[in-house]
């Protein structure tokens, strides 16, 4: 049986720990509105760009660039996973991280071989736990991230395909939906999906042949890579802004799980104070009587 | 005369979005003037002064690379930069 002093002594610190979660939760909200407003920024170019690669795609034959047209043989899958670096942000890691398991061991059976790499802590904890080793591990880049670095990583990327390391590259990554839900999406950055759409050879979105200067290859070795950053870049903000919805969604929560308990630890401590009042009075009284 | 719509957006934020009467971009080869009805065309761009005329008056725009799209009448600058 919990004493009063016990039941006292928890209040206290469930107290404590509800000031952390609600001090959490703002600056979650603070940072989320942050990176809410880099997502939007980014937006108008990452659209200008698909629309653009998509124009080119569907007029460019496949061939016409190593980087558009899929392989023909599939062997060799590498997913590139963004958890965040930081917890306590409810399902946010769990979520994804179980999803990019679940679609590895999936596809043992389609590929010959499934490698990956990693980005953030917990992702990176997450495949230690699992003895499984990424191809390459990144963490501590959220707080930094732009796209300078992400030019960077679509190099790598390109790099690595063009050498076939690997013949299609995913990306993992929370997407942003709402400052409290995120989606765990899985998309092919490389090789670029060629649309072949008949819908778009309607008389309205024609698009007559460009003249490319200095010439297609030179547009395409520009454009591609910077397309592929785009992408990246895009997937990084939507992670960012996702976890930071996740860790205000999950405090909030917290918040008031706490404030629910110490409403009834309240009523507890309340009831025992009370008896042991009753107890002593009836002690009084009785000693009363018996004089 | 008709109208060219201009759209420059970088990485992190849209720039400029107008109904201009001309533009003239800073392409790898030299500079591209730009009028309305002028044919579908994809360029990169070096570094180096956007210019774009609205009713006579002149805006000039530093841009470092990038990529420029023409099509119907519609200019859109996929600049690394600007400033």
């Amino acid at each position: 049986m919990a004493t009063l002093k016990t039941i006292r002594k928890r209040i206290v610190s469930v107290k404590n720990t509800q000031k952390i979660t609600k001090a959490m939760k703002m600056v979650s909200a603070a940072k989320l509105r942050r990176a809410q407003q880099r997502l939007m920024g980014a937006r108008p170019y990452a659209q200008k760009m698909n629309e653009l690669v998509s124009h080119i795609a569907a007029l460019a034959p496949s061939s016409a660039h190593p980087l558009l047209g899929r392989r023909e043989e599939v062997k060799k899958v590498e997913f590139l996973v963004l958890s965040s670096d930081r917890g306590l942000c409810g399902g946010f890691n769990g979520n994804l991280l179980r999803k990019v398991e679940r679609q590895m061991v999936a596809g043992k059976q389609k590929y010959e071989q499934i490698q990956f790499s990693v980005v953030g802590k917990k992702g990176r904890d997450f495949f230690v736990a699992r003895h499984l080793t990424p191809e390459q591990t990144q963490t501590s880049i959220y707080d930094t991230f732009n796209f300078a670095q992400a030019l960077n990583m679509a190099a790598q990327i390109t790099e690595g395909y063009l050498t076939e390391k690997f013949d299609e590259y995913y990306l993992a990554y929370n997407k942003f939906i709402s400052a409290i839900s995120q989606e765990v999406v899985t998309i092919r950055i490389l090789p670029f999906e060629v649309h072949t759409t008949d819908t778009q050879t309607s008389s309205e979105n024609y698009t007559p042949e460009y003249i490319y200067e200095p010439s297609r290859a030179g547009i395409l070795d520009a454009l591609l890579p910077k397309a592929l950053a785009t992408t990246i870049y895009q997937a990084f903000l939507e992670s960012i802004a996702g976890e930071h919805g996740a860790r205000m969604a999950a405090m909030d929560a917290a918040t008031n799980n706490s404030r629910e308990m110490i409403r009834r630890l309240t009523l507890q401590s309340n009831r025992l104070r009370q008896a042991a009042i009753t107890k002593e009075l009836m002690d009084i009284v009785n000693g009363a009587e018996a004089l | 005369m008709a109208k060219i719509k201009l759209e420059i957006v970088t990485p992190d934020r849209r720039v400029l979005k107008e109904e201009v009467d001309t533009v003239t971009l800073p392409g790898t080869y030299g500079e591209l003037g730009i009028l309305p009805m002028h044919t579908t065309l994809l360029t990169e761009l070096g570094n180096g002064k956007l210019t774009y005329v609205t009713g006579g008056n002149t805006q000039t725009l530093e841009v470092q690379g990038g990529l420029a799209e023409v099509i119907h009448d519609q200019v859109t600058v996929l600049a690394d930069s600007v400033t």
